[in-house]
């Protein structure tokens, strides 16, 4: 069930009045079992192995927490990682590692055809074995004590706003609330139904529009040159962007209309001034879930601070988390390439003394430091944009073949930005619009906050934005058959 | 219910109203004209004798609709291919014009008549396939631009995602209720305006366009006067682009894909016709005295040798002047009339009667040429 489809329109219609209007001992259990109808809705046949997931990152929790021996906490540490990570794996990643075994053996003149299994990744499996491997390590830390009751556990792994994917929450942050008593809230359920709106409006209506382009040139790049595959990658970081910050708005939204705050997941990432900015800005829960969970423990066992340390550890963590991302080669150079551009940043930070850039630079507001901060972001942005070619290419040699070709411009080809849209032309300028509102709004955000800003106007004020938005989600809406990107993930 | 919470429902249905009351009246007039009704209802309802008209304003669904009727009718003789093959008529079988299908409109690519064929009954194939093959999946420059994704993806549409498609129609009928290409008068009659069979779907109420019981399509609005015609496609000549886009190499991977094709409709018994479907005579000069279609001559040769080696007939139509007709035969800029294409089905029935006899009176096919 999408978060743009009737289906869930009737859900929540449904759900949300319900909730309120039972009492709190009951609510913990209706939301399991409307979370559960939620992923069933999807796939039923996934529903045993959530539920396995849960029932060991449960189990195991509470022998972390009640074994005395070191050793012994270390062990049923090791085991729920290990199954979490074995699931992952089975599911997302043996194929990929079978061909990369065969195509390694190949190298030794070693025949070897790699074994496949035919199975559909099931839906939100990164997202909720991330967040049971946080929960149990966390045990393991003494930074919170395990669950004793199952239905709020398997209510933290299975809530429905941030389920499929994510943002990736802590338990310390949200086992807390499913205790708290929750009354309807005016605010909350206006703020809820505010960031809905402006995250159905930037997937509708600005994702989907940028991803017809994207998806022409991008599905054959060998029939464009460089000024159009510079707009295709260019659109694609606004689609991406759009599509999964747009995801996560809803479902904040989603849970706030419930009383229930999940963390932000992004924050203006185009208006980072360093890629170790970008990574503060762009899938937050993520880049912190592999701050706490890998890097922190990876560096530490490399050395500490040493140079050497905290370059491996960069490189290995972004290669990790391009795996994360896609049992694909282009997802491992992507983040391959993040790893290098923080490598390449943190030494030239070093040597030449460049110091962090200010976090509160806004692109709308005019500052003494507001041309060397917007060369900065761009070059960001630009970098950025290079390493997206591997994440949205269709294969390494398409990936090659754009960058090789994104300086090239032969005569007339800045006349053909259109050609890939064919008769639906008007879409280039709209899309080019769509990008514009998009970084307007997020400047407005960056600089007083959307939802204050918005509950700051005059309600006539309020309600023409309200209605602007409803209407571009209506009238110039791109309905088609595009999913979320990140539910592949 | 708390004061806030009354507040709150009561501004949240306030706010939806005007929105839901849109949307109920514009999906309203899709649903009511017939652009939501399932392939498959309209299919069986074509396959009686009623004539019914039948054509979507909002949605290129012709692969999936041609497929399902296909798949009701399983017809003796099958017409595939694009929209340039879409005036073969029923009639031209007069004496079986039940056994026939025009699945014209379908096909896009090379790679597309594939899929279709899959998805037939293998037991019931067509014994006759007419096959009209466009020259532009055959322009290596531009045969990447054709695959098998979009007919893919319309199967997809058409079993899955409805409100998508709602608020599509939504949108569009808003804009032609304010241009006023839609008149409720016209919406209630719910018939083509040309000929006043019934009708489903909004092209083919308000315009007539759309396609018959056996398969072809009817234009619907008044013949453009012959010079406007080919303005359109000239501009496309001198862009280069689309169906008139320039190329001096013939794409092999795409002839190793029709070569496929034929290999199984030869084991499988099935005659095959094919021919490449006309441009406008006006148009034929330009591409030839501007020197940069060579691909056209290549591909033609090539097909030839292929369908020979078969033993199918392969006509080539590109010049329609061969079969005795001019511009004014012309839809447009390549696509034939009705004239055109009964001109090569007489070819057809001239170069192995053995096989269209059967369905054809050949003096009848003269008679009506004349």
């Amino acid at each position: 069930m999408s978060f743009i489809s009737v289906e869930f329109c009737l859900f929540f219609a449904f759900l949300c009045p319900t909730y309120y209007l039972l009492t709190h001992r009951f609510r913990i259990g209706f939301l399991l079992v409307a979370s559960y109808v939620f992923y069933a809705s999807s796939r039923l046949e996934y529903v045993p192995l959530i539920l396995f997931v849960t029932i060991s990152d449960y189990v195991l929790a509470q022998r972390i927490h009640s074994s005395s021996g070191e050793a012994r906490r270390r062990q049923y540490l090791w085991l729920a990682v290990f199954t979490n990570l074995s699931i992952l794996f089975f599911f997302k990643y043996f194929n990929f590692f079978s061909a990369a075994t065969a195509d390694l053996l190949q190298v030794f003149s070693v025949d070897y055809s790699p074994v496949t299994i035919d199975v559909r990744l099931p839906l939100g499996i990164s997202f909720y074995t991330f967040l049971g491997i946080a929960y149990v390590v966390d045990v393991y830390r003494g930074s919170i004590e395990p669950e004793r009751k199952f239905a709020t556990f398997a209510l933290f792994v299975a809530f429905f706003p941030q389920l499929v994917a994510g943002p990736i929450e802590r338990a310390g942050q949200m086992m807390s609330q499913f205790y708290r008593r929750v009354e309807f809230s005016y605010a909350d359920a206006v703020a809820g139904l505010q960031l809905i709106l402006w995250g159905i409006f930037k997937k509708i209506v600005v994702a989907d529009r940028l991803a017809i382009y994207v998806n022409e040139v991008y599905g054959n790049p060998y029939g464009y040159a460089g000024p159009t595959l510079i707009i295709a990658t260019v659109f694609f970081a606004f689609q991406i962007y759009c599509d999964f910050s747009g995801y996560c708005d809803i479902a904040i939204g989603v849970a706030r209309v419930l009383g229930f705050r999940l963390m932000r997941n992004f924050r203006q990432p185009y208006f980072a001034l360093s890629i170790r900015e970008f990574w503060q800005r762009w899938h937050i829960s993520l880049s912190t879930w592999f701050r706490d969970y890998v890097y922190f423990p990876l560096a530490a066992r490399l050395g500490g601070s040493s140079i050497l340390g905290v370059h491996v550890s960069f490189v290995t963590l972004f290669i990790l988390s391009g795996l994360w991302h896609g049992a694909n080669w282009t997802f491992v150079i992507w983040g391959g390439l993040h790893g290098l551009y923080l490598v390449c940043e943190y030494t030239i930070q070093r040597w030449t003394l460049w110091a962090q850039p200010s976090a509160e630079w806004v692109p709308l507001v005019w500052s003494n430091k507001y041309v060397a901060c917007m060369f900065r972001a761009a070059l960001t942005f630009s970098l950025v944009c290079v390493s997206w070619v591997f994440f949205r290419a269709n294969s390494l040699q398409d990936a090659w073949y754009i960058l090789r070709h994104f300086l090239t411009f032969p005569a007339g080809s800045w006349t053909v930005l259109t050609k890939p849209l064919g008769a639906a032309d008007s879409e280039f300028g709209r899309g080019i619009a769509a990008i514009l509102l998009v970084n307007v709004i997020d400047g407005i955000d960056a600089r007083y906050g959307w939802i204050d800003f918005l509950g700051s106007r005059p309600p006539i004020v309020r309600w023409a934005i309200y209605y602007g938005l409803t209407a571009g989600i209506v009238l110039i809406g791109i309905w088609g058959t595009q999913e979320f990107i990140y539910f592949k993930f | 219910m708390g004061r806030n919470t009354r507040r709150f429902v009561l501004k949240l249905m306030l706010f939806l109203l005007p929105v839901v009351l849109y949307v109920f009246a514009t999906v309203g007039v899709g649903v009511f004209a017939g652009e939501f009704t399932p392939l498959r209802d309209v299919a069986s309802l074509q396959a009686g004798n009623a004539p019914i008209l039948y054509g979507r304003a909002y949605r290129d669904n012709y692969f999936a609709f041609k497929l399902i009727a296909t798949q009701l009718r399983n017809p003796e003789v099958l017409v595939l291919g694009s929209s340039r093959v879409m005036q073969f008529r029923a009639g031209f079988l007069d004496r079986a014009p039940h056994n026939f299908y025009n699945a014209g409109g379908a096909i896009q690519a090379v790679q597309e008549i594939r899929e279709f064929l899959r998805r037939l009954d293998q037991s019931h194939l067509p014994t006759t396939i007419i096959l009209g093959l466009d020259q532009p999946w055959f322009n290596a420059k531009t045969s990447g631009d054709f695959s098998a994704r979009r007919a893919l993806n319309q199967l997809d549409e058409e079993n899955t995602v409805q409100f998508a498609r709602a608020m599509n129609v939504s949108k569009y009928v808003l804009g032609d209720l304010l241009a006023a290409k839609i008149t409720l008068t016209q919406l209630a009659n719910r018939t083509d305006p040309t000929s006043g069979c019934r009708a489903i779907g909004l092209s083919a109420i308000m315009n007539g366009g759309g396609f018959r019981n056996d398969g072809s399509y009817q234009y619907g609005e008044a013949d453009d006067p012959v010079h406007q015609r080919f303005v359109e496609g000239l501009d496309r000549l001198a862009n280069d682009s689309d169906h008139f886009a320039s190329g001096d190499r013939v794409a092999d991977g795409v002839l190793v894909e029709l070569d496929a094709v034929l290999r199984f409709l030869k084991e499988r018994g099935v005659r095959v016709f094919a021919f490449a479907p006309p441009f406008a005579p006006i148009i034929v000069d330009k591409m030839k005295q501007g020197g940069r279609h060579q691909y056209v001559q290549m591909s033609t040769q090539r097909l030839a040798e292929m369908f020979k080696s078969y033993g199918f007939v392969y006509v080539d139509a590109f010049d329609p002047r061969l079969f005795g007709t001019s511009d004014v035969d012309m839809v447009d800029s390549f696509h034939g009339s009705e004239r055109i294409m009964l001109a090569i089905y007489k070819t057809f029935a001239e170069r192995e009667p053995e096989t269209l006899a059967r369905y054809s009176d050949s003096k009848l096919l003269d008679h009506v040429s004349r």
